[in-house]
């Protein structure tokens, strides 16, 4: 990669980097476990830069690197956590949190993965049906059932439709 | 774009982005570029000599192209800013003194309550103290390494001179002295690298001199050392460490006042490190993987702790950071011991300066994958 590469890069990651750390945060539940979601998206997207950059889609190219890196990132910490007997990398509790993001963290890491990754990639990096659908590789009919669902779970499990309004 | 026709009224995942209001994150684009860039080119150089260690074990000589197309990312690089003391790893009775590659397996002597130092030679492992025989009655020993399997490896003195120093291999409850050169009073262990070949120093007396050179216990041959120096115009030598290639750095001169550090190979030409910019020397104090660190010596005395590149022969000094390099890791990672500011500084691979959190203001070990370091206290890095 020339200088030129390099500093287009650097500029494609600027302009994207706090929307993946959102989407990973959404993902995983943990700031630090998302940042090295997000360093790990970025080192894979470094080596294929050249190809990747040409892509139809770029957008949706790195949403499934992160994707891919998310479920990595969770097999590896819980080896590491089995190897060592370290506690979970568990999101701490804030010492007053505010009441919806706190029960909306809870709801979203009690969701089945798979709905999860829909809701993330749908309302958290504004992907359409299509495009979520791309990234995850699924049917769009199978990301409108995980929505649905997702959406009907969140809804459960916070108790009460009106917290959220 | 989130036309979804059998859900129109989603009230409830058009807020979420506003509800999970995320931390800011911990990286940026330029550092998360300038990682990726060095984790590119540690993949690059490791495809390559990966295809040519192939190429040397087939005998091969046409076909066999180097593609890189492994799909598993490494890990992030550890970050010296996300650093935390693990409480109750090192007991407060113990002063460690080397840990395994994996910073679990401990070593160390005892220490009494008015900090003075024991005779019991000791292995922790989570916060559990276990004594281990060591030569040398009512003398402590002092570990120098320990490797993946828990074997330690180190040293006691018998006596007050450096000539009465015994080496000694510990594994499995049995502690074992290795065998002295022939000629030689003492002799001491200074470092062991991945395959078990360990290295050091060993002493004869001549008149009121005591003479060192430098000796190695092959792996597997631990009772057949061998004296090795740089070449016959160094009468004296001093070995600080053995890479896994079975590379030695030290020093050696014709004279003691004038010790310049460099490499070599048992039985092969000595190679001088390179010499930092302003006409200063450098010593180094040791070596892990391809990088070995020591520090500058100006007139009045260590001024920058410093590392080398073995692979490209580079040399780097730090002159804002106290000159007392402890350790480096595989990675290249400096670890140096502040004791004015009672703090651990680490220089990471890119020369960033981080400040490890206290209570612990020395460290002695760093793991292989550089996230945890051990010494006064245990810290683990995210």
């Amino acid at each position: 990669m020339d200088e030129r590469e390099d500093a287009e890069f650097v500029d494609y990651v600027s302009g994207r980097l706090a929307g993946w750390h959102r989407a990973a945060y959404a993902l995983c539940g943990s700031p630090h476990r998302a940042d090295d979601i997000v360093q790990a998206t970025v080192t894979g997207l470094y080596r294929h830069w050249l190809r990747a950059r040409s892509a139809d889609n770029l957008d949706a190219y790195v949403h499934r690197m992160l994707v891919r890196k998310h479920l990595d990132e969770h097999r590896r910490t819980w080896a590491r956590e089995r190897l060592l007997g370290i506690l979970p990398d568990r999101p701490a509790p804030d010492p007053q949190p505010p009441e919806e993001r706190h029960a909306l963290r809870v709801a979203l890491a009690a969701l089945p993965r798979p709905q999860r990754t829909v809701i993330v990639l749908r309302y958290i990096c504004d992907l359409s049906v299509d495009d979520t659908a791309a990234v995850l590789r699924y049917a769009p009919n199978t990301v409108k059932s995980h929505t649905v669902r997702g959406l009907a779970a969140l809804r459960r499990i916070l108790g009460d439709t009106a917290r959220l309004r | 774009m989130k036309e979804d026709p059998m859900h129109p009224d989603d009230d409830l995942g058009a807020r979420l982005k506003v509800l999970l209001d995320p931390p800011p994150p911990g990286i940026d684009a330029v550092r998360a570029t300038a990682t990726a860039r060095r984790s590119h080119r540690r993949r690059r150089r490791a495809t390559v000599a990966a295809a040519a260690v192939l190429l040397l074990a087939t005998g091969a000589t046409a076909g066999i192209v180097a593609t890189g197309t492994d799909p598993v990312p490494p890990a992030a690089p550890p970050n010296y800013d996300r650093c935390a003391v693990r409480p109750g790893a090192v007991p407060p009775d113990v002063t460690v003194t080397a840990a395994d590659p994996t910073g679990t397996r401990l070593a160390g002597y005892r220490v009494d309550p008015a900090g003075a130092r024991s005779a019991e030679t000791v292995v922790v492992r989570d916060g559990t103290v276990t004594v281990i025989p060591a030569p040398g009655t009512g003398r402590p020993g002092t570990p120098v390494a320990v490797d993946r399997s828990g074997t330690v490896y180190g040293w006691t003195k018998t006596a007050e001179e450096i000539d009465s120093k015994v080496p000694w291999v510990y594994r499995a409850g049995v502690t074992r002295r290795l065998p002295i050169p022939a000629g030689y009073a003492g002799a001491g262990i200074d470092g062991v690298n991945a395959r078990g070949d360990v290295a050091g120093n060993a002493y004869r007396r001549v008149g009121t001199t005591v003479h060192q050179t430098g000796v190695v216990w092959p792996a597997g041959a631990h009772d057949s050392p061998v004296v090795t120096d740089p070449g016959p115009e160094f009468s004296f030598v001093e070995v600080a460490g053995i890479a896994d290639d079975g590379t030695l750095v030290g020093r050696a001169a014709s004279s003691p006042d004038d010790m310049t550090s460099y490499t070599w190979r048992p039985g092969g030409p000595a190679r001088r490190l390179a010499e930092p910019a302003g006409g200063w020397s450098a010593r180094v104090s040791g070596v892990n993987g391809r990088w070995a660190f020591g520090h500058l010596l100006n007139g009045a005395g260590p001024a920058a702790p410093t590392r080398w590149n073995l692979a490209t022969g580079a040399v780097e000094t730090f002159p804002d950071v106290y000159p007392s390099a402890s350790v480096v890791s595989p990675d290249g990672v400096l670890v140096v011991n502040d004791p004015r500011a009672e703090r651990v500084v680490v220089v990471d691979a890119a020369g960033g300066v981080h400040q490890l959190p206290t209570p612990g203001g020395r460290a002695v070990a760093i793991s292989t994958d550089g996230r945890t370091l051990v010494g006064s206290a245990m810290w683990t890095c995210v």
